[in-house]
């Protein structure tokens, strides 16, 4: 509040009792009305506030009022100032103009700092247009970098071949924790690192490619092969294999009695009757009807520790089986072992890789013959039986046909295998054989 | 059991039979090889891949395979060989060499990384004909050298005049203020031309630039001077030599010329890299240096 507006409202001589206000009581009588007489005004400013209530000097200032005030000085507001030009004020009146200049200075500094930091964040756009520029024409320059190994690079392209140095990279060659061997897998140890088992990768490669084998002829032979990897992650890799040997997969668990009560498990499963080239076979409804659920020919186990009872049954129906067998594992309990490391999911995916394209292999060779006219497989056990008894029934129908005809006996020399053979031809048809 | 034997792919024997210097090098990653070791930084691809160089080119096929197949495969063998393991392992090769330019624990890194960069750099803008420059690059030469000519005497000679290996960059300079204007840059060894890398710029040769003189004085004091201000000790005038603004660039390289032996040892012979950096003139690609030299404002300073 400018002390010059409010002084002509208050009596003058009037004194501030208010002990909470500092006293600086000037009593040098001066006319009153005078705007300008400011000797009191120290004590006019401390009475319009204990007269009008500490109200008057809070409230607000207007707007208006706030530019001329701040650009004085903080004394101008506290201590007796005086517009006239007095003796004693000269001095003061110069600082106080030097102050106020100086703020003006400083108002203005700051105005081009301003300025400044404006034309600074303007040239951000251009900067960066610029720096995009260089980037692009200098960032790769030198080499070319590579990724070593990206997941799941053996599902999208599976090698057909394992060499030592990817079975290394998958990580293959460790085995488990010494105090957990199994002393019949002593043969496959390379040696001891690091309180674990390195299993040797030139056993490894060979079983591998001994398995390759196995899976190649048995897909050749147009069996089934069966994929099981029932751990977590591993269900890609089994996937992928199943598909390229066009068998089946598991990555779930194993229900017991799968193979050994399969009549009761699989008895909602479909079958489907084929000749030697894929095709369906006609009039094969009631064939279909009174056939076993079959069991695969073959099975590919990633992770034989939590499988027994797979692989037990496995055993107790005679169908070979193919495992990875860490150094913990129990090598027995399948019929061909691949020493390698069971718990890394790049190694059963390597591995899975490996067999898949083996069983590729083979069942891409088994139509290039089947196409030559040359049948790989021999017709299971049921077809068979199916067929002789149909043999049986029809040669019996012929019997009681040539009965019934003339009376004449008609003896002639019908070898049994010649009429079976024809007439299996007949009621099946030439494809099939 | 069968009893394994390791296996590991071994380099050539030193003082086995003398091979000649341009079969390429065991590690040299033009052709894959069932043995070469797996690299992350592989010899990145360039035009004459098949190692069929122009004919009455600035270098011979032999040239070609040493200074770019040998030499480039044996940088990245040796980054890769320091680098794997660290926290530089998958990173490019740009990012590596401003990441270590500071410090000297990282100088062996830097030193691969930069050479490798400023090797692919040359070799880049190299044509295989004769390319004329474009009219408006050359005006903006014509406005930062006077002529053409001019240029081309600087830079070939600065080459000439450089004792070991280096290289010679044309670098277009962006001050804060004014315009921007090329100009010739030399560094020595593996120096770096990039704003970021500025504490391994390697303008001058120390052995020869600092001396008695003041002059001399001058470049030893700003060399230390640098140097402390790059170790915590608190100098104005380092801070302003070596202050960037965040994101701004004062200059960047547009053209390089290796000054390295091997780039013309094999095909100029000894003590011929004048003649090598004269030809070199001739298979500038001028074009590409055109498209790479623009400022994205209009501020490039040109003959009104």
């Amino acid at each position: 509040m400018d002390p010059r507006w409010c002084s002509q409202f208050l009596p003058q001589n009037r004194e501030c009792t208010d002990p909470r206000i500092e006293r600086k009581v000037d009593r040098t009588p001066t006319p009153a009305g005078d705007g300008r007489g400011n000797s009191t005004s120290t004590m006019i400013i401390r009475n319009t506030g204990v007269r009008h209530g500490r109200r008057a000097l809070a409230a607000p200032v207007v707007r208006t009022l706030l530019r001329p005030i701040s650009m004085l000085p903080k004394s101008a507001l506290t201590s007796a100032t005086t517009a006239t030009a007095t003796a004693d004020d000269v001095n003061t009146k110069d600082a106080e103009l030097r102050d106020a200049l100086s703020a003006a200075m400083s108002y203005k500094r700051k105005r081009e700092e301003a300025d400044q930091l404006k034309a600074e964040l303007a040239k951000i756009p251009q900067n960066f247009n610029q720096f995009v520029h260089i980037q692009k024409h200098t960032k790769g320059l030198g080499s070319t970098v590579k990724s070593r190994y990206e997941a799941g690079v053996h599902l999208r392209d599976p090698p057909a071949d394992a060499t030592l140095e990817m079975l290394l990279a998958a990580q293959a060659h460790m085995g488990a924790n010494t105090s957990l061997w199994n002393p019949a897998n002593a043969r496959y140890i390379y040696g001891v690192r690091d309180g674990i088992h390195i299993i040797s990768l030139e056993s490894t490669a060979a079983h591998l490619r001994r398995a390759a084998r196995v899976v190649e002829e048995v897909a050749y032979g147009g069996g089934l092969v069966l994929f099981v990897g029932t751990r977590e992650g591993q269900k890609q890799a089994v996937v992928k294999a199943a598909q390229l040997a066009e068998g089946c997969h598991l990555f779930q668990r194993w229900v017991p009695g799968t193979i050994t009560n399969r009549d009761m498990i699989l008895r909602a499963q479909s079958l489907r009757v084929v000749d030697m080239l894929d095709r369906d076979v006609e009039g094969a409804d009631e064939l279909l009807g009174e056939l076993r659920p079959v069991k695969p020919d073959l099975v590919v186990c990633m992770n034989p520790m939590e499988n027994y009872v797979l692989l037990d049954e496995c055993g107790q129906a005679s169908v070979p089986t193919i495992g990875v067998v860490d150094t913990d594992a129990d090598p027995t309990w399948v019929t061909y072992q691949i020493p390698a490391n069971d718990d890394s999911l790049r190694t059963t995916e390597l591995i899975a890789a490996v067999l898949g394209r083996a069983g590729e292999r083979g069942q891409k060779r088994r139509r290039a013959d089947a196409s030559q006219g040359i049948c790989t497989w021999e017709e299971s056990d049921g077809v068979r039986h199916y067929r002789i008894k149909k043999l049986d029934e029809q040669r019996k129908a012929m019997e009681e046909k040539m009965a019934r005809e003339d009376g004449e006996v008609k003896e002639e020399v019908i070898h049994p295998g010649d009429l079976r053979e024809q007439l299996g031809r007949q009621a099946i048809g030439e494809a099939a054989y | 059991m069968i009893r394994p034997r390791l296996r590991i792919p071994r380099a050539p024997r030193l003082g086995g039979l003398a091979k000649p210097c341009t079969t390429p090098s065991p590690f040299a990653a033009a052709a894959p090889s069932l043995f070469r070791p797996r690299s992350i930084h592989t010899v990145p691809p360039l035009d004459f891949d098949d190692g069929k160089v122009p004919g009455n080119w600035l270098l011979s096929s032999d040239g070609y395979t040493l200074s770019w197949t040998n030499w480039q495969g044996f940088l990245l063998h040796k980054l890769n060989a320091l680098t794997i393991g660290t926290e530089f392992e998958y990173k490019d090769l740009k990012s590596v060499l401003l990441e270590t330019a500071r410090d000297p624990e990282f100088a062996h890194i830097f030193n691969y990384a930069s050479a490798a960069h400023n090797n692919h750099f040359f070799f880049k803008h190299l044509a295989p004909t004769n390319v004329a420059i474009p009219s408006g690059l050359q005006t903006q030469l014509e406005t930062s050298f006077g002529s053409v000519e001019t240029l081309r005497r600087e830079m070939v000679n600065t080459a000439a005049a450089m004792f070991g290996p280096g290289f010679v960059w044309l670098v277009l300079s962006k001050p804060a203020a004014g315009f921007a204007t090329f100009k010739v840059l030399p560094t020595y060894l593996a120096g770096s031309p990039y704003p970021g890398a500025h504490w391994r710029r390697q303008p001058n040769d120390l052995s020869t630039a600092v001396g008695p003189t003041e002059a001399g004085l001058g470049t030893a004091r700003q060399y230390l001077e640098d140097t402390a201000y790059g170790q915590g000790r608190a100098s104005a005038a380092a801070a302003r030599r070596k202050e960037i603004a965040p994101g701004g660039i004062d200059l960047f390289p547009v053209l390089c010329l290796s000054v390295w032996e091997h780039a013309y040892l094999a095909d100029y012979g000894v003590g011929e890299k004048l003649a090598f950096a004269e030809r070199w003139w001739n298979f500038v690609d001028w074009e590409k240096v055109q498209d790479e030299a623009t400022t994205g404002d209009a501020a490039l300073r040109t003959k009104a």
